[in-house]
């Protein structure tokens, strides 16, 4: 069974039931308007965004749908990404607003941690590059920011 | 370029049209080799390859001047492909001619052959390598191609390489800055990777930045004005501030395998200061401050936490080994801080008898204490003795110059009467009866002692007799270097004393972690003991050293108590064959941790016999001055088990 996705650009796309129901908002949607072959309006994801998202769910339609549970064990509270989903995620802020809209828990938690791991172990200055920040500090305040900080820094 | 010029010098253009075709109409006797038999063919085709030039040569009459100018006034007109045709003739004569070149390219631009046009801006480049000219066609014909980045590479080679000095030079000059600034642009819009902070919603922010390190998030404050107000303004972030320096430990160990204290951080943390931290503090009320081995904090900066009232939100508080805060200033803090839960004051110098006692009474829910190696003596649990304080779970206490009299000890016991966690491993008691009392302690499940300087057999068993009848669910016992421990320990611990009316066995179904390391009267007849009283809730047990105890003991102890193992340690045994790894591989099936180190007669093939049982779920094996494992097989078990440090392999030079 295939259902109708509609982006915010009025572009159709056709998706399996099964896949589209990665998403937890369509599958609660779904449940609502039961058997109905209407499209369903997804007015906050552009087409190029939705092609993206489709295609993760394609790729991730057989693992079982995640049941959240809070792990104590350090060892699985990894910040480990699948080599696939590191490839797909260039990191683009886009999808993960997507995700968040849709409701895609496993595709969230990859794209934020896709940032973190961007932000993790790096100097300020790599940051910023990896970002597009300006340093909008002055060079009194970033040196007094420096001192401050210098604890930060060999750890 | 003027057309009555050309009119007048050139032949009319018509007639150039109608010889055009003549360059390349068939010479007379290229018929005759197409009429060759197929064996003559190849040294034909050769014999042509030379005539054609020949064939060009001969028949262009006109001069190569009159042929530009013929395609120069075709150009102004717009007609491109006569004067492609043109070009190419006077190319054909002149073939190095880089106007001509130029002019040619230019038309096949105009004609949209731009793959032609770049080749022949490539040939300009060839043959005048300095000259700017093909530099500057070139990058016109990528950029009208939208190769952006190669024109603007090639802009920036042409500055590089071209001599100096024409006006070419300075266009060119020009266009490499040009093009460089529009490819930085270009390459900003392309990674479309932009500043969280502008796109992303509060929660989702919370989520990436709620998975970093305190220290990281702090590195975060100094990216940008809004990163800094954004992420100061969550109090979430901040409440708890950790700036302990932690020695990275070498493997992740399973929670549960673990029933020690983390290791205490000794690392100089001397960049850490008052200012630091009332500079965090600003940001939200702190719950936990951690601020272990730093070194600058000092008593101003307790007071100070109590003048910006951030002290009384404060549940956990670590200030090990400090030496800068003194009695007096501690004294007065707890005043300050009536939800302190956790409190580690490990090593911290100026913690006395009077401080202790002030914390204890003025902060009624603490739950932890750690005043190991502080400058306390016995008294500083004795005063105010009859008033118990139930809620404390976990208490670390001693010191190696002060010995902790029975009294003493007793009165710690009435004071803290539900401890679950007792670590006594720094305290000096007057004599290992004096921690008899420790069996009023009902609730105690995790006991650590070390190194009772006793030989008193006969004490150690009455002691450990009167634990085992007065506490009843001990889940972990460490007991290394104790010279006391003895055989009958062992069956103490896990068969008891058959007490009247009681089925209850030792500690036989609580007991999880056993450490007895070092015991030089422990013998392989206790270990052979567990094979009929075994302890089926051992995680981890810890055997390392005992002199009088064989392979046969150990094999016997893994097989009796194997089967919930999850760390086992039986280092520095020269007799230990590859059989404890056989036994461990067959009784031990949830084993993540082994350490067999300085075991002398261990092999690689008993190494090789445990990873391939276990496989990945073997987090750290331990084959440290292990003579007779050879690196061929750690390499083996690094690679089988994916990752190099979950084998740790060294020689330590004065080992034999």
């Amino acid at each position: 069974m295939t259902v109708i996705l509609v982006s915010s650009d009025n572009q159709d796309f056709k998706v399996d039931k099964e896949v589209a129901e990665r998403s937890i908002l369509i599958k609660n949607m779904l449940e609502d308007v039961g058997e109905s072959d209407s499209p369903i309006p997804l007015p906050n994801v552009t087409a190029a965004v939705l092609t993206k998202v489709i295609e993760y769910c394609e790729h991730h339609r057989n693992d079982p749908v995640q049941v959240p549970e809070e792990t104590d064990d350090p060892r699985k509270r990894s910040n480990d990404i699948e080599e696939w989903d590191m490839k797909f995620m260039q990191v683009d802020h886009e999808i993960i607003l997507a995700a968040n809209y849709l409701d895609i828990k496993p595709l969230l938690d990859v794209g934020c941690k896709t940032v973190a791991n961007i932000i993790k172990g790096k100097t300020p200055e790599e940051i910023r590059k990896a970002f597009n920040i300006v340093n909008d500090f002055t060079p009194e305040e970033e040196a007094q920011i420096k001192k401050e900080n210098e604890w930060a820094e060999d750890r | 370029m003027n057309n009555n010029n050309s009119g007048n010098k050139a032949p009319s253009a018509h007639a150039l049209r109608q010889q055009r075709t003549l360059p390349y109409a068939r010479p007379a006797n290229a018929s005759n080799i197409a009429r060759q038999s197929p064996l003559l063919q190849s040294a034909g085709s050769q014999s042509r390859q030379v005539l054609v030039p020949q064939a060009n040569m001969q028949v262009e009459t006109i001069p190569v001047n009159d042929l530009v100018q013929l395609a120069r006034s075709a150009f102004s007109q717009k007609d491109f492909v006569l004067a492609l045709q043109f070009l190419t003739r006077a190319l054909a004569v002149a073939p190095k001619d880089i106007n001509l070149l130029d002019s040619r390219a230019a038309s096949y631009e105009k004609l949209g052959q731009l793959d032609k046009a770049l080749d022949d801006a490539k040939a300009m480049i060839r043959t005048f390598p300095q000259n700017p000219k093909g530099y500057l066609r070139a990058g016109k014909t990528l950029r009208l191609q939208q190769n952006i980045r190669a024109a603007t590479k090639l802009y920036v080679a042409g500055v590089e390489r071209c001599t100096k000095g024409s006006k070419d030079f300075e266009t060119l000059e020009r266009m490499a800055a040009e093009m460089t600034a529009k490819l930085e642009e270009l390459i900003k819009r392309e990674t479309r990777v932009l500043d969280p902070m502008d796109r992303l919603p509060f929660e989702l922010i919370m989520a990436i930045f709620g998975s970093l390190t305190f220290t990281e998030r702090v590195r975060c404050l100094t990216i940008s004005k809004k990163w800094m107000t954004y992420l100061g303004s969550v109090r979430h972030f901040w409440f708890s501030i950790d700036l302990a320096k932690r020695v990275p430990t070498a493997a992740q160990l399973p929670a549960h395998a673990m029933f020690l204290p983390t290791q205490p951080d000794q690392e100089a943390n001397n960049k850490v200061t008052n200012k630091t931290v009332l500079q965090l503090v600003k940001y939200a009320p702190p719950r936990a401050l951690w601020l272990g081995c730093a070194q600058q904090i000092t008593s101003g900066l307790l007071s100070q936490l109590g003048r910006v009232k951030r002290a009384a939100s404060l549940e956990t508080f670590s200030l090990r080994t400090n030496s800068k805060i003194y009695e007096q200033e501690f004294s007065q803090f707890w005043s300050l801080t009536p939800r302190l839960r956790v409190l580690d004051l490990h090593g911290c110098f100026g913690m006395m008898d009077g401080a202790v006692v002030s914390v204890i009474e003025r902060c009624p829910n603490l739950e932890e204490l750690d005043i190991s190696e502080c400058r306390i003596t016995e008294a500083c649990v004795m005063k105010n003795s009859t008033v118990p304080l139930p809620k404390m779970k976990k208490l670390t206490i001693g010191r190696w110059e002060t010995a902790f009299s029975k009294e003493g000890i007793d009165a710690m016991v009435v004071r803290f009467p539900n401890l679950v966690t007792l670590d006594i491993r720094t305290m000096r008691p007057k004599g290992i009866e004096a921690l008899e009392g420790l069996s009023k302690l009902t609730q105690l499940k995790h006991l650590y002692t070390d190194s009772i300087e006793t030989s008193n057999n006969e004490a150690t068993i009455w002691v450990v007799q009167r634990w085992v009848e007065g506490i009843p669910h001990l889940e972990s016992l460490q007991m290394p270097a104790c010279k006391g421990v003895s055989d009958e320990t062992i069956q103490l611990i896990a068969a008891g004393q058959g007490e009247p009316g009681s089925d209850r066995r030792g500690w036989s179904s609580s007991l999880r972690m056993l450490d007895l390391s070092s015991s030089p009267y422990l013998t392989c007849q206790s270990l052979s003991f567990l094979t009929t009283h075994p302890l089926p809730q051992l995680h981890t047990l810890i055997l390392n050293k005992c002199g009088r105890v064989f392979e046969q003991g150990l094999c016997q102890a893994i097989s009796s108590c194997g089967s919930e193992l999850v760390r086992l340690e039986c280092a520095g045994y020269m007799s230990v064959t590859d059989k404890v790894f056989h036994a461990i591989r067959d009784h031990c099936p949830k084993i993540e941790m082994v350490n067999l180190s300085s075991c002398g007669k261990v092999t690689g093939l008993g190494l090789k016999a445990l990873v391939i049982a276990r496989g990945r779920g073997l987090e750290r094996v331990c084959v440290d001055n292990c003579s007779v494992v050879y690196s061929d097989a750690v390499e083996w078990a690094r690679s089988f088990l994916g990752d190099p440090s979950r084998v740790s392999y060294h020689f330590n030079r004065t080992h034999r």
